[in-house]
């Protein structure tokens, strides 16, 4: 039976002209108790497809729409949201913002209760729906109390409390940490097996594999446009798929690239799982017992670093006395280094960024914290913006002016520069990212990574020689990470500027930080180069952290083969493999 | 971030041993005899017995620095409204001649205003409103410290208030931590880009407002957005909603009730006929 039938749907925002259109002319159905993932590129129209799934568009964000959704056998054009909210659930983003109630129970009950169902029901349909999103030992919790990870199930769970036929999630897992994500997509995947819930998923490719690992069916668009619709595998493999940069899961990569080698599989596989399943056997086939890097490869470039440029000592930091979120943290970073801090939602990462810019203050007396060898804690912010400075996580927080150019200029002005001085500060910054093209851009309507060079560039003026980035890759597709992170590396290599990264994209860390730091409920609790600290599985779980996939894989692979634990980059693995088959083959 | 005015979860009397109406009722009786009485001999035991629960509901001290706060705010209306009640007429209780007697006071001969400055009266007075004032405060941290906002919103419910109107107060109270934290990190971002409001210059103050206005009303104007779909998509809107909670209430409820609902009338009584409360 069909769930979902989108019948040459179209949909344009108020603001949006004929050509512009967010969706365009779009038809599929959905089957029911089918999970299906909608891949794109941010702006690709995937929230908007969402949102007209229960009529939030055009009912509540304005527009035009031509053609029909249909739901549940319901065209959404005759219902209101609140009618349709019996059929259709959607999951947000932030959880945050959908969370109303002061105890994770009665935030369940909250759709229910509005529904005016019976008070027996609502009380047996939260209790499922508690069961179903694991929530059993949070029940009495307020929600603002619970991980990032938590605090997204039960706004599933109250979704679920609603008892939809489709549930959709929007980016559910895009600002989780790496555990938080299993969680979520493992709840989503049981809830659709379990009630028969038609599941609709988006994503714009950081995530791409734990989306992988759940759905049956996969939707690309581009453009509003509908790009490819098919299973996983097929759609995951086409090359347009790299095109529009939404780009593969890491062992879908891996197979393709070892075919170009000449090694063949029985198919090309989409999760862990199955790509451990395949190699295991091509192994066993091929009679390969070991796993083993060439000897000529070159694990590391050597890099060189100057002397330690931030030095922190024994930092504790208390809220209050209850809340201990830096629990005497030590380390040093030398200049022309890229280091990443990882951990899980709340571990403390960004307690410790603001103490480096000196928005916090250690609690502590014999605390260090030091940059270019000056005591910051007894240094006025505006002396240490010029010395270190950090870029939050979400660039709407800052920008404000009418035009690019404006934006970047502001610090510079409020140093109350010479005009001279400012414009040439200001024409510096920008030709860091490429943003010349774009000066007289107006702010309001910049596509996401534009927002995010921005961000960036904007104190580039105050010229700190350390950057503190807070997830510099969120919201960017998979060309948009690695032409940032290239960005960033120029900036290291060709203006020496020491680069710090706070982010949950493991792949970032492993292609492209000199070291990392792991923080865990305050505390840090690994400090190496990204081979070390994702060798070492026992650590990593403790901080909720999963490495990357491809690292996980030679980690699956290492207990039968042997092999590295340590592999960082497909190329990587590749080349363990295809040494490894071809070093069998020739008898070794 | 926490708000100021937050229920922590306790297990004293206060937290358990009442229901959230009770301690309603019993708010609102100590905000209407505040508004009612000026004398301190009455409200000083009304702010004593809130300080005495403030303590078995083990609500931190910290808390109570809002009354200076809030003092502190508003001294400039405080300090005119003192100055202004230099003259005996205005004291129906107090000895008219002992009430004007001048600490420091001038005649103005204009716009009426005559006397001005302090007497015995209007420091009477001052400390009457200090008072009023830091009762409110105090009983209002021993309730919302002791009520969770989803039981008052439950009770709300149950009490037929418009759910919409319940769902203001529940949403505005769960989203003044989550507003606070996006203000503390504009203002922290644009410091890091060397913004200050350190002028005197009214343009410039205006000006350097924008960075902080301009991000905040778009952020906002987001979780509006945001807030709204996810209302909508709970069914909220949809029509009747259950409460989650009865209306029953204990016999000690009851006799609370009864206790500080008729302390309410008795003291309408005892001002209409005997001006208690009156200065």
């Amino acid at each position: 039976m069909k769930s979902i039938e989108a019948k040459e749907f179209s949909f344009r925002y108020l603001h949006q002209s004929e050509e512009e259109k967010a969706l365009s002319n779009l038809s599929f159905e959905v089957e029911e108790a089918s999970v299906v993932g909608i891949i794109g590129r941010a702006g690709a129209g995937k929230s908007t497809l969402v949102k007209s799934l229960n009529g939030l568009v055009p009912k509540v964000d304005l527009g035009y729409q031509e053609g029909d959704m249909i739901v549940d056998g319901l065209n959404t054009r005759q219902y209101d949201v609140n009618q349709l909210a019996r059929h259709v659930g959607i999951v947000l983003q932030n959880p945050e913002v959908q969370i109303f109630s002061l105890t994770v129970r009665d935030d369940v009950a909250f759709g229910p209760a509005n529904l005016g169902l019976p008070r027996e029901e609502i009380y047996q349909r939260v209790a499922e729906a508690i069961s179903a999103a694991e929530l059993e030992h949070l029940v009495d919790r307020n929600p603002n109390d619970i991980s990032g990870g938590e605090q997204q199930c039960l706004a599933i769970a109250g979704i679920l409390a609603m008892q939809p036929k489709i549930m959709a999630f929007d980016e559910p897992v895009s600002m989780l940490d790496p555990l938080g994500k299993q969680r979520v997509m493992n709840i989503l995947k049981q809830v659709t097996r379990r009630s028969g819930t038609t599941s609709i998923t988006t994503e714009s490719g950081a995530d791409i594999e734990a989306v992988a690992e759940v759905v049956d069916r996969i939707i690309a668009i581009d453009q509003g446009k509908l790009l490819i619709d098919g299973d996983p595998a097929t759609v995951l493999q086409d090359d347009r798929i790299q095109q529009i940069g939404v780009g593969r899961p890491q062992v879908t990569e891996l197979f393709l690239q070892l075919r170009k080698r000449g090694i063949e599989f029985e198919r090309i596989p989409i999760t862990l799982s199955d790509a451990e399943k395949l190699i295991s056997n091509k192994l066993r086939q091929l009679g390969v017992k070991r796993l083993m890097r060439p000897p000529d490869f070159q694990l590391q470039k050597v890099n060189h670093f100057g002397p330690p440029i931030v030095e922190v000592e024994n930092v504790h930091h208390f809220y209050n006395p209850q809340v201990h979120a830096l629990k005497g943290v030590s380390f040093d970073i030398p200049e022309g280094q890229i280091v990443g801090i990882i951990g899980q939602n709340g571990s403390g990462k960004t307690t410790l960024a603001r103490h480096l810019v000196g928005l916090l203050k250690p609690t502590n007396k014999d605390s260090v914290l030091k940059v270019k060898g000056i005591d910051i804690k007894k240094l006025r912010l505006d002396k240490i913006i010029r010395m270190i400075n950090y870029v939050f996580q979400n660039p709407d927080d800052q920008l404000f002016a009418e035009t690019i150019w404006d934006e970047i200029a502001f610090a510079p002005r409020m140093l109350d520069l010479p005009e001279e001085e400012v414009k040439r500060l200001t024409e510096e910054a920008m030709k860091v990212f490429d943003l010349e093209p774009y000066k007289g851009r107006y702010i309001f309507g910049l596509d996401e990574d534009l927002k995010t060079y921005l961000s960036i560039s904007c104190i580039l003026p105050l010229r700190p020689d350390v950057l503190l980035i807070d997830e510099p890759t969120t919201g960017l597709d998979e060309q948009g990470e690695v032409k940032m992170m290239q960005s960033l590396r120029n900036l290291r290599d060709q203006m020496g500027k020491t680069i710090v990264i706070i982010t949950h994209n493991m792949k970032t860390v492993g292609n492209h930080c000199d070291r990392v730091l792991v923080m865990s409920k305050g505390n840090l609790i690994l400090d190496g180069t990204p081979r070390e600290v994702f060798a070492n599985e026992e650590k990593l779980l403790e901080a909720d952290i999963l490495p990357p996939q491809i690292t996980r894989l030679g980690q699956v692979l290492s207990k039968e083969f042997g092999c590295p634990k340590d592999i960082l980059t497909i190329e990587e693995m590749v080349e363990v493999l295809d040494y490894s088959i071809k070093n069998s083959r020739n008898g070794a | 971030m926490d708000t100021v005015f937050a229920y922590r979860q306790g297990t004293t009397f206060l937290h358990k041993g009442l229901h959230p109406f009770t301690k309603m009722v019993v708010f609102l009786v100590i905000v209407i005899l505040s508004g009612l009485w000026l004398d301190i001999r009455y409200l000083l035991p009304l702010l004593i017995l809130g300080f005495v629960l403030a303590y078995i509901a083990k609500a931190p001290a910290k808390l109570f620095l809002f009354i200076v706060f809030a003092l502190a705010l508003t001294w400039f209306p405080t300090v005119r409204s003192t100055i202004a009640q230099a003259r005996p007429e205005y004291f129906k209780v107090l000895d008219p001649e002992w009430a004007s007697t001048g600490i420091v006071t001038i005649n103005v001969p204009f716009l009426g205003l005559e006397r001005l400055g302090l007497t015995y009266g209007s420091l009477y007075w001052l400390a009457g409103r200090i008072c009023r004032f830091a009762t409110v405060v105090t009983w209002a941290i021993v309730f919302l410290y002791t009520t969770p906002i989803s039981d008052i919103a439950n009770t709300l419910y149950a009490l037929k208030v418009p759910p919409s109107i319940v769902f203001v107060v529940q949403i505005t109270y769960k989203f003044i931590p989550y507003m606070a934290s996006i203000i503390n990190q504009i203002q922290d971002a644009q410091k890091l880009r060397g913004w200050h409001l350190r002028t005197m210059n009214l343009i410039k103050v205006f000006k350097r407002s924008l960075p902080l206005a301009n991000p905040l009303m778009r952020r906002t104007a987001m979780i509006v957005e945001q807030v709204t779909i996810a209302t909508q998509v709970r069914g909220f809107g949809s029509g009747k909603v259950t409460p989650l909670r009865d209306l029953t209430l204990s016999l000690l409820d009851k006799l609370v009730i009864i206790l500080f609902v008729g302390g309410l009338i008795f003291a309408f009584i005892a001002m209409a006929l005997w001006k208690v409360g009156m200065i």
